[in-house]
């Protein structure tokens, strides 16, 4: 399917927060409990539109354990969007923005989008983190805030098409060089079809036929 | 049981069960939930244990019934070669190439274990798994973390379904226990897949040793897989990179041109050799594979998949890629086991054929520099305690030599760091260690004049504080492989010693080049200690130790302490070394009595002020102290990676971009000059991306300071303590390194 924009994003924060579930939530709509604990990075994608264009967001998840750090900081590079996540119900998680967030700072371009994100906003019984200490914690470094829920997929689709609307701002405003692929920012192929279009995942059944020697 | 209440029971029993069938299928009857024929799991669970979405076909495929049949057949055969207790050495070809076919499920526990060697390793150490298990629930700092992955792990099988189930227990204590084992590792996710794996074959004690065999066995060294900045991996994804570049040019041009990354997508296959990233099926038959060929398996295979697939990823834009290679390959292969493994050794003769089979050789930073064992318990990590800051008195800091006259350093303000490299006394009665434990040193009988500060590990995104691992700690098993390895640089003549003055590092990388040259391919897993051993096998340096932290933020305090030998002990040079044992896994032997009673000390202690040091990037630091006229024979050595900055809050205490390095150091011959110092030509070198720096200390010091400024490689300043003295102890994050240098000699 041919896009207008196409946004990278990366989903950072300590480990077990839900940063797995919001991105299937995100990508599948579906949730999984027991997601299989992520090493390294893993990737998703989805088309969604602002402003009447199509825009592509391709997510590249990654792995919260503090060792994982030197590889996942090579990722913040290229990245227009950071969703910074945390867990209410874990106040250490929260505490820990701080030096997520000056990895990001450091390692990412200084136009990158951040969206700080409380996640299991479900588990309203077992809340550690006031909402109004994120908002606080996101006005102090000028990012946006958002509770969201992974399992119930409230704020979900927000919290990403707000991230791509801010991006996208920017966009207008010429503060991103959009002909710089480093700003994590590509433009549609003009003329689309060719390279993305017979071969959608979910195409691939029918290439077993061709699958070689 | 007397006969009468033997009756009475099974009156009760039989009474219970009438009653049962009276009552029929009612509400309220109980009925186990496995009996219940409605339930659905036994429809959509698979052979291996797997819990599908949806129900299984009722029957077994034309194929899959023949290839059941085969196996049975199989299994025959391999029951009677397992009979065997010397087959794989008697018949090492016809043991591999059974193995190719595929090892029949429903022996494979039983061959991994061959494989693992597991048996070996249980004998030689009886109880130990135990005591970890034991000590590990009561301080293992990394439980938290394994708690949130255990929850995360195989959950889709009906093993590890169950939340705290049996084998969910099993799992969380074989990983405790093994980051006790090996604390320089700790715990890496991508540790608690494997520990699951072996845990469906085996039980938990075996799955232990299984693993242990897995990270530090000479053909596995998974080890340098998870350690702190995954070297291995990065040399396997490099090696990588090369066979795509000469075999598959025009894939990787496509890749490269997607920005597909090899790190991207070989991360999982060479972390858990291709678990979750091929059907598992596959996986188990690679595994099979894995387990007796090794490390060459993992390249092969990420060679051979590229291969198998690649008109089809040549086909797809750069999302579906990484889902083809992500989401696609694990559901279905496209190709059935047989034909993937005929691939897998035809892709590993290729390699073979074009020198490209084996990824290079190992870097020192892939091997465990700390014993392994149980470590002494923290005296203040009781099990409140784990997440709790400790109570300042409780490092101890002061090292066990409690006989020695306080030195210039231990009255100074920061009593930080201090190292001990110390003879063990010669005598015949030297306490006798448990196999495998490292016992906790004796402590001294007057504490140290300062109480040191606490040393605290802040493990980043979890927020554990943990206690610094506190204890010196003796490393019999090291220090005998160090004796056999310096008595056959002896008889192999002098040359490294020039080596080790030109960079310890570089000596050892080089010393270490040369002992695999010599020492060629091995078969086999375990410890490393039972079979073909050699003196100085590949997991440990010998005379210039260098440790290398795990978690580069904290550097906590890890004290060592050693013993060395004294001139007239062990069999003269040139006589064949004893075999050497793997590391603290063996009771010392008790020196002969005849031996020179000398004791030789030094004392090394190096105190970093780490300000900065996150910008200026600093890699490694060695301080290695060459010989020198006081007694230190060979050389000490000590290593550091990413030094970390100051406490948060605290002002820097070193310019930016700098780091300055304190050291002070004393060593001597215990009769010649008790309160004997480092010798002149001690040595500081300081290494980092790239660049490196080596200083001699002005003079042997009680104190001497170096700032480097790592960007330009300057050397800032060096010099005495008297000149540049500390800056007050509550600004500076300390970070004391400590320094093993074994082979300590009189002179």
């Amino acid at each position: 399917m041919s896009y207008a924009y196409l946004f990278k994003y990366i989903i950072i924060g300590d480990t077990g927060v839900g940063k797995s579930c919001l991105l299937l939530q995100f990508t599948d709509k579906r949730f999984q409990p027991v997601h299989d604990l992520t090493i390294g990075v893993e990737f998703g994608a989805r088309m969604i539109t602002i402003d009447g264009k199509q825009v592509k967001l391709q997510i590249w998840d990654t792995a919260g354990q503090e060792a994982f750090r030197s590889i996942t900081r090579s990722y913040y590079r290229g990245a227009a969007g950071a969703l910074l996540v945390y867990d209410i119900t874990r106040r250490d998680t929260f505490n820990h923005l701080t030096t997520w967030l000056e990895d990001a700072r450091q390692h990412s371009n200084s136009n990158m989008v951040i969206m700080l994100i409380g996640n299991k906003s479900d588990l309203e019984s077992r809340r550690d983190v006031k909402r109004e200490e994120g908002e606080a914690f996101a006005r102090e470094h000028g990012l946006i805030f958002m509770e969201t829920s992974a399992k119930t997929a409230a704020n979900v689709e927000e919290a990403f098409i707000n991230t791509a609307k801010e991006i996208y701002e920017k966009i207008q405003e010429g503060v991103f060089d959009i002909n710089n692929e480093a700003n994590g920012i590509k433009l549609g192929p003009q003329h689309s079809p060719a390279a993305a279009g017979g071969m959608a995942a979910g195409g691939l059944g029918g290439s077993q036929g061709g699958g070689c020697c | 049981m007397s006969s009468l209440e033997a009756e009475a029971r099974e009156d009760r029993e039989r009474a219970a069960i009438v009653a049962r069938y009276d009552r029929g299928h009612a509400p309220g009857a109980a009925i186990d939930a496995w009996e219940d024929p409605k339930l659905e799991i036994y429809h959509v669970t698979d052979r291996y244990g797997f819990i599908h979405d949806s129900r299984l076909p009722d029957s077994l495929s034309v194929q899959e019934k023949k290839q059941h049949a085969h196996e049975m057949e199989r299994v025959k055969k391999w029951l009677d070669m397992l009979k065997d207790p010397d087959y794989e050495r008697r018949h090492e070809q016809k043991w591999a190439s059974r193995i190719y076919k595929g090892i029949p499920q429903r022996v494979r526990g039983q061959a991994w274990l061959r494989l693992l060697r597991v048996e070996q390793q249980l004998q030689r150490h009886p109880g130990l798994y135990d005591k970890l298990r034991h000590e590990a629930r009561l301080w293992s700092p990394d439980a938290r973390q394994i708690d949130l992955d255990v929850n995360r792990t195989f959950r889709d099988h009906t093993m590890f379904r169950e939340r705290y189930g049996i084998k969910q227990q099993a799992l969380f204590h074989v990983l405790v226990a093994y980051s006790l084992y090996n604390s320089e590792l700790g715990y890496c996710q991508g540790m608690s897949q494997i520990a699951a794996l072996l845990l469906m074959f085996m039980d938990e004690e075996q799955a232990f040793w299984a693993l242990s065999v897995l990270m530090t066995g000479e053909l596995y060294r998974m080890h340098g897989l998870f350690i702190h900045g995954f070297p291995k991996l990065l040399r396997l994804q490099a090696h990588h990179d090369k066979i795509m570049k000469k075999y598959l040019p025009k894939l990787k041009k496509h890749l490269d041109k997607h920005g597909i990354d090899t790190s991207i997508y070989t991360l999982k296959w060479f972390f858990q050799c291709f678990l979750d990233r091929v059907p598992f099926p596959l996986a188990l038959r690679l595994w099979d594979a894995y387990l007796l060929e090794g490390e060459v398996v993992l390249t092969a295979g990420a060679y051979m998949i590229m291969r198998m697939h690649r008109k089809t990823l040549l086909r797809l834009p750069m999302e579906d890629i990484l889902d083809f290679l992500q989401a696609r390959l694990p559901r279905d292969f496209l190709y059935d086991e047989d034909t993937a493994i005929h691939e897998l050794t035809r892709c590993m003769s290729e390699l073979r054929s074009g020198k490209l089979d084996r990824a290079g050789q190992p870097t020192d930073v892939e091997l465990p520099r700390r014993p392994l064992g149980l470590p002494p318990r923290p005296a203040r990590a009781a099990p409140a305690t784990a997440t709790a800051p400790a109570p300042a008195n409780a490092v101890p800091l002061a090292d066990a030599d409690s006989d020695s006259s306080p030195t210039a350093e231990q009255a100074s303000p920061p009593p930080a760091t201090r190292v001990s490299i110390r003879s063990r006394p010669s005598s015949p009665t030297a306490p006798a260690t448990p196999v495998g434990i490292i016992p906790a040193p004796v402590p001294p009988p007057s504490p140290p004049p300062a109480s040191p500060p606490p040393l605290l590990r802040s493990d980043g995104a979890n927020g554990v504080v943990r206690p610094a691992d506190p204890l010196p700690w003796s490393t019999d098993g090291m220090y005998r492989r160090a004796e056999a390895e310096q008595r056959a640089r002896r008889a192999a003549g002098s040359a490294r010693h020039k080596s080790a003055e030109a960079g310890a590092g570089d000596g050892w990388a080089a010393s270490v080049e040369r002992r695999r040259r010599s020492e060629g391919r091995h078969s086999g897993g375990g410890d490393g200690g039972d079979r073909r051993v050699r003196p100085g096998t590949w997991y440990r340096q010998d005379s210039s130790i260098s440790y290398r932290y795990s978690d580069p933020t904290t550097l906590a305090c890890y004290h060592y302490q050693s013993s060395s030998s004294s001139r007239g002990s062990g069999p003269p040079p040139g006589r064949r070394a004893p075999p050497a044992s793997p590391l603290g896994t063996e009771p010392p032997r008790p020196r002969a009595a005849a031996a020179s009673s000398a004791h030789v000390r030094a004392r090394l202690s190096v105190c970093l002020c780490a300000a900065h040091a996150r910008h200026a990037g600093v890699d490694s630091v060695w301080a290695p102290v060459t010989p020198a006229s006081n007694g230190l024979r060979r050389p000490g050595h000590l290593s550091l990676t990413q030094l970390s900055g100051d406490e948060p809050g605290s002002p820097p205490t070193s310019p930016p971009g700098t780091v300055s390095i304190y050291v002070s150091g004393s060593g001597g011959s215990g009769r010649r000059s008790p309160s004997g110092s480092l010798g002149s030509s001690s040595r500081l070198s300081l290494r980092w991306s790239g660049s490196s720096v080596t200083s001699s200390l002005e003079r042997s010091g009680p104190r001497s300071r170096v700032s480097v400024s790592p960007a330009g490689a300057t050397l800032v300043t060096i010099g005495p303590a008297g000149t540049d003295s500390p800056p007050p102890a509550r600004r500076v994050r300390r970070v004391p390194i400590l320094l093993e240098a074994s082979g300590v000699e009189l002179r």
